[in-house]
């Protein structure tokens, strides 16, 4: 194990965030998850290769044990990712509520699919599993904000007003 | 605590915490497992071994789930039955038609289960998943993968290599190596463990030399690894007809554990390769006066080049084209007479001391013992010597001096029992990889390794601290770090009183080297020494091992002396998890040395200059025996180049590549009257021969070979002997015989009962109980015992039963870095290549995974001299240059490059220095002064560019 004061590829602030984690769990993996939101979000909000080398410097891990991290867990973004992140639920709740309508009309309007960004980088479309708010689907998360009962002028509103 | 349970109405009991299956094992009851086998940790993801437990909601995977008193298990009712067939249709789905696996290697487990089951798929089948195809040894299809984590614990937690992970998910989940890289690009060391471990066709062998076939349709011969001192257990399946190895097993036993490197596993070829020297040879008149023949030794000396207009070889194995016009095919008779004649008549003419040999570490203890009973009876003289002069000399005659003994005092396996372990001058995950995958498994469960080395070397990246100190400043930091055990009251005193003498001296002697001293001079912080000093003198148990960073300098057995105080001022001696071990380099270099292919002694280390053992072996042998002792390796060489050693008989070694200066011993070489070359390929060094003689490879004899831990193992003919190729103790014998001193052996075993009679480390061994997995000597009982793994629990085998503490003083290197040679030259191994390259570059998979020399040196270094990764570069030293293939890595330090010395091209040799150290006899190889010139641009292979991106872990 390395001592503690990160590797030198992390901010100040980060690695200081990271081993406030580390106190948390009995062993230093067990933080990887919280750690990688925070180190995604530093590295303009997707955790390349190169990224995923330095984190599993910073963790004293192969490289692989993060790399299957990030490809199993959807909220960790392998490729890049636009200047947001727009979620939308297609789990059976949203989709008797119309998800599957909002789903469409985003390819129509914007142009994207599940995956894509847009060609202006504003956002990049995800279709995700249960979001955990079925009492006011259809919804869909931005970043880390939610907008729930959505119609397809609700949601041209909140993707419109992405900057 | 145990418990009872009953399985399928037998009854047994079993300590609390045994799994089902385990328990099920030992009451005789088989339950098919896929992603489970014993030697791994156990994940239960298959589900294959699901069993019905009375009482229980649903049914239980046997593999993890534990026995409970009372439990009542059914392994093979209807539903199990009817489940264990669903699965395996569902797994059979998405398998490929066929097996790749029963298409090659055969065991298939799961197409086994299939049959066993009587499986008709009736699902649709997919087949769309890749295949990798990019490593060298390995095919991967990811179509017949289960996903039953087997190769990820294979790769993990056996070989502790850390490349295969799981990315995806649902379908599209596989495994991958390092970041989802293709096999070959990965830091994949090719080891094979995942490929045995695949319980399917997934990971494959790639054919080699003939096509694969299952292993019941080949002999199977039980035998060991002849690459490093590991000596891993293999079994070698053979096509009879072809005389050819198919494919190998890593065989448990209580060393290696069943596991194998790529040399190991991949590297058997060269045995097969068409190269292999078939008749004996003899030189034709034209060829004389005696000079290099090919045009890569002529111009790996740089001297030859301009003069003759051949043109430059690309590199590459010798060039028979060029050398076998030199000589003519003989028969035995005429070859071992015209050798046998000219060698007596040296003898009559000079004397006995006008004659030498050089033994090899590659043969085996009885052809070892031989080799120096023929030098020492038949020539009449000790100028007797083998490769251990240019490894671990240095380490014996500190070990010697010290304690006694030369051998190891532990095994490398026992680093288990240790909580500190200093591992230092051994690129160990390279030089002995299994040897390192006990100590990188050792550092998971909790052992702090301590990595001390100028090169970050792979093991460092498991290393609790590594230190990465300036060449040649080892004295200095081991002082300091007794200075602080001292200072701190570490020392073991009731140890030290009991067991040693001269304590005293150490203790003055380090007086002077506080960690602030020793700091400036070894370029680490004085914490980290003061840091390592408390972890090692406060630990229950420290071991020591190291390699030839600490034993091939001037000073090398000033370096082993300081680690072997260290160890003996704390006490950490004759217990489990201690003890001092020089990890040996050749497969059989301790029983080489065991068996007295060393100048100064006969077998068991006993001195050819006492009266009372010379007479014994006068008795023993029926003559009078020098009791001057011989000249050692270099010694001899410089004896050549003067005119003082006129005649040599050289059994597979090639001080061409492997001896410091090659220009010297070119010369040298050029000059014998008589040279006599016996060995399986044209060495550079054969060149220079008027005999030749044909021998057969370590797979293709009987005998035993001794490894790094003292296990002696019984080598078993694996192959016959090409062509009229004879097994090297018999030629030893024919040739003694002919020179007139008869050795009328009929069988290699009665030569090992000689060597146990004359000197009793081996004794009580014999072939038979030696078995498959061979007995760590000393072994007083071997029908119930492994041998000893530690040793000297209660005193030495010195005069007075106590250890002698030795004190050194740093002293500097012979020659340092200055304006002209700006740069420090390491020279060691690769992983994939073995010493002068002979075997490892005759071997397919090994030669297409590093094909040509380079030099490594740090990024900055590169910028420096304006070169890229794959440019030609010109290395010199004051004795001569080289050129060859920048690659860049962060292992070394700034203003330090290294050299492999496997490349007769580019032979690092050629840089090194002769100076030798004055006790150990061994050369500088560690530290020469050199420059780096560019010479023009390359490409980095496609491989190194790759991977070189890829950290290591
Ligand atoms: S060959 Fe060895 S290092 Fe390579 S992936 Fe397989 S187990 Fe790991
Ligand atoms: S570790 Fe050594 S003995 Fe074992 S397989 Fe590799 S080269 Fe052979
Ligand atoms: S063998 Fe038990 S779950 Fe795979």
């Amino acid at each position: 194990m390395r001592p503690v004061s990160g590797n030198g590829k992390f901010s100040a602030e980060l690695v200081k965030r990271v081993e406030a984690l580390w106190e948390r769990y009995p062993d230093r993996k067990a933080a990887l998850l919280p750690a990688l939101h925070l180190i995604q979000k530093e590295r303009d909000g997707w955790l390349s290769d190169e990224t995923i080398r330095d984190a599993a410097e910073l963790f004293d891990v192969p490289d692989m044990h993060i790399k299957g991290i990030v490809g199993f867990y959807d909220m960790f973004h392998g490729q890049p990712v636009g200047r947001h992140v727009v979620r939308l639920c297609k789990t059976l709740s949203c989709k008797l509520r119309g998800a599957d309508e909002l789903r469409a009309h985003v390819r129509e309007k914007y142009g994207v699919l599940n995956g894509e960004t847009t060609a202006d980088g504003r956002f990049t479309f995800k279709c995700f599993e249960c979001l955990g708010h079925c009492e006011v689907a259809p919804m869909m998360l931005v970043d880390e904000e939610k907008h729930t009962e959505l119609t397809t002028d609700k949601l041209d509103a909140v993707l419109e007003a992405l900057a | 605590m145990s418990v009872t349970l009953t399985i399928d109405d037998r009854q047994v009991t079993v300590p609390e915490g045994t799994t089902i299956w385990d328990a099920a094992c030992q009451a005789g009851v088989e339950i098919p497992v896929l992603c489970h086998d014993p030697k791994l940790r156990p994940v239960g993801v298959c589900r294959m071994c699901a069993v019905e437990v009375e009482g229980a909601r649903v049914m239980a995977a046997a593999c993890v789930r534990e026995a409970e008193d009372g439990m009542v298990v059914r392994t093979a009712t209807e539903k199990v039955e009817r489940c264990r067939g669903m699965l395996t249709e569902l797994l059979l789905s998405e398998q490929p038609k066929q097996s790749p696996k029963e298409a090659t290697t055969g065991d298939d487990k799961l197409f086994e289960l299939a049959r066993a089951y009587g499986v008709k798929v009736r699902l649709p089948q997919g087949n769309s998943r890749p295949q990798d195809d990019s490593s060298p040894a390995i095919a991967v299809d990811h179509q017949a993968c289960i996903l039953c984590d087997q190769c990820i614990r294979a790769c993990n937690d056996i070989q502790n290599n850390d490349v295969i992970g799981r990315t995806g998910k649902g379908y599209t989940t596989r495994i991958s190596f390092d970041l989802d890289n293709a096999m070959g690009k990965s830091t994949c060391v090719t080891c094979g463990e995942c490929v045995a471990a695949c319980p399917t066709g997934a990971l494959i062998n790639k054919e080699i030399e003939v096509p694969l076939r299952p292993r019941e349709q080949l002999k199977t011969v039980p035998s060991v690894c002849p690459y490093c001192g590991v000596g891993c257990a293999i079994d070698y399946h053979v096509d009879e007809k072809e005389n050819k190895v198919v494919f190998v097993d890593g065989r448990d036993n209580p060393g290696s554990g069943g596991r194998l490197c790529v040399k190991g596993r991949y590297g058997y070829d060269y045995t097969a390769h068409p190269h292999r020297l078939q008749t004996p040879l003899i030189r034709v008149d034209s060829a004389y006066p005696k000079g290099p023949l090919s045009a890569a030794v002529q111009s790996s000396t740089g001297e030859y080049e301009g003069k003759r207009k051949r043109k430059r070889k690309p590199g590459g194995i010798v060039d028979y084209d060029e050398v076998m016009p030199a000589f003519r095919e003989a028969t035995w008779d005429e070859a071992l007479d015209f050798a046998a004649q000219r060698l007596r008549e040296i003898k009559e003419q000079h004397g006995g001391g006008a004659l030498a040999g050089f033994g090899s570490a590659k043969c085996t203890n009885e052809e070892a013992y031989l080799f120096q009973k023929l030098v020492r009876a038949g020539f009449g003289t000790n100028n007797v010597d083998h490769c251990t002069r240019l490894c671990h000399a240095s380490s014996v005659v500190a070990l010697l001096e010290m304690i006694g003994s030369g051998a190891v005092t532990t095994t490398f396996g026992d680093i288990k029992n240790a909580d500190v372990a200093l591992i230092t001058g051994t690129n160990t995950t390279s030089n002995h990889p299994v040897a390192a995958s006990f100590f990188k498994e050792a550092a998971r469960a909790g052992t702090k390794l301590i990595v001390v080395d100028p090169i970050r070397t792979g093991i460092a990246d498991y290393a609790w601290r590594f230190i990465q100190i300036r060449s040649s400043t080892d004295v200095t930091f081991y002082n300091a770090v007794m200075h602080v055990i001292i200072e701190e009251g570490l020392v073991d005193e009731a140890y030290v009183q009991k067991h040693t003498y001269d304590f005293d001296k150490v203790k003055e002697s380090v007086k002077g080297y506080t960690p602030d001293v020793a700091a400036g001079i070894c370029g680490v912080p004085a914490e980290a020494i003061r840091e390592i000093a408390l972890a090692y003198g406060r630990a229950r148990a420290a071991v020591t091992y190291w390699g030839m960073g600490m034993s091939q300098h001037v000073y090398g057995t000033d370096n082993c002396r300081c680690i072997i105080s260290l160890c003996l001022m704390t006490g950490n001696m004759g217990k489990h998890g201690a003890g001092l071990h020089p990890l040996r380099g050749q497969n059989n270099v301790q029983g080489a040395s065991d068996a007295g292919l060393i100048p100064m002694v006969f077998n068991d280390y006993q001195s050819v200059a006492d009266d009372a053992i010379r007479a014994k072996y006068e008795k023993h042998w029926g003559l009078e025996l020098d009791p001057k002792p011989g000249l050692t390796m270099v010694e001899i060489i410089t004896g050549a180049l003067e005119g003082t050693v006129k005649g040599m008989y050289m059994v597979g070694e090639n001080p061409f590549l492997s001896d410091p200066n090659t220009n010297k011993v070119r010369r040298a070489l050029a000059n014998l009257d008589f040279l006599v070359v016996q060995d399986i390929f044209l060495t550079e060094t054969a060149e220079f021969a008027d005999v030749i003689l044909p021998s057969s490879s370590a797979l293709e004899k009987l005998g035993t070979v001794t490894n790094t831990d003292r296990r002696v193992q019984v080598v078993r003919p694996v192959l016959t002997p090409p062509g009229e190729a004879r097994e090297d103790w018999r030629v030893i014998c024919d040739l003694s015989t002919r020179i007139g001193y008869p050795m009328p052996y009929e069988h290699p075993e009665e030569v090992f009962q000689e060597m146990i009679e004359l000197g009793g480390a081996y004794k009580n061994l014999t072939y038979e109980n030696l078995g498959l997995s061979g007995k760590l000597y000393p072994c007083d009982d071997p029908e119930n015992s492994d041998g000893t793994v530690v040793m000297f629990g209660d005193g030495f085998p010195t005069e007075n039963g106590k250890a002698r503490f030795v004190p050194v003083q740093q002293s500097g290197p012979e020659e340092l870095p200055d304006e002209e040679y700006p740069f420090v030259l390491i020279t060691g191994r690769m992983l994939e290549h073995w010493h002068t390259g002979v075997m490892t570059r005759r071997s397919r998979t090994l030669d297409a995974i590093e094909p040509e020399a380079i030099v490594e040196m740090l990024g900055e270094d590169l910028q420096k001299l304006g070169v890229v990764e794959g440019d030609l570069v010109q290395v010199s030293s004051r004795r001569g240059s080289i050129r060859l293939k920048a690659r860049e890595t962060h292992r070394m330090q700034p203003g330090s490059i290294f050299i492999p010395f496997h490349f007769r091209e580019a032979a690092a040799n050629v840089l090194t220095s002769e100076k030798l150290d004055p006790d150990g006899k061994i050369p500088e190889f560690k530290f020469s002064a050199v420059k780096v010139e560019r010479v023009v641009a390359g490409a980095p292979s496609e491989r190194r560019a790759a991977s070189g991106a890829v950290r290591r872990r």
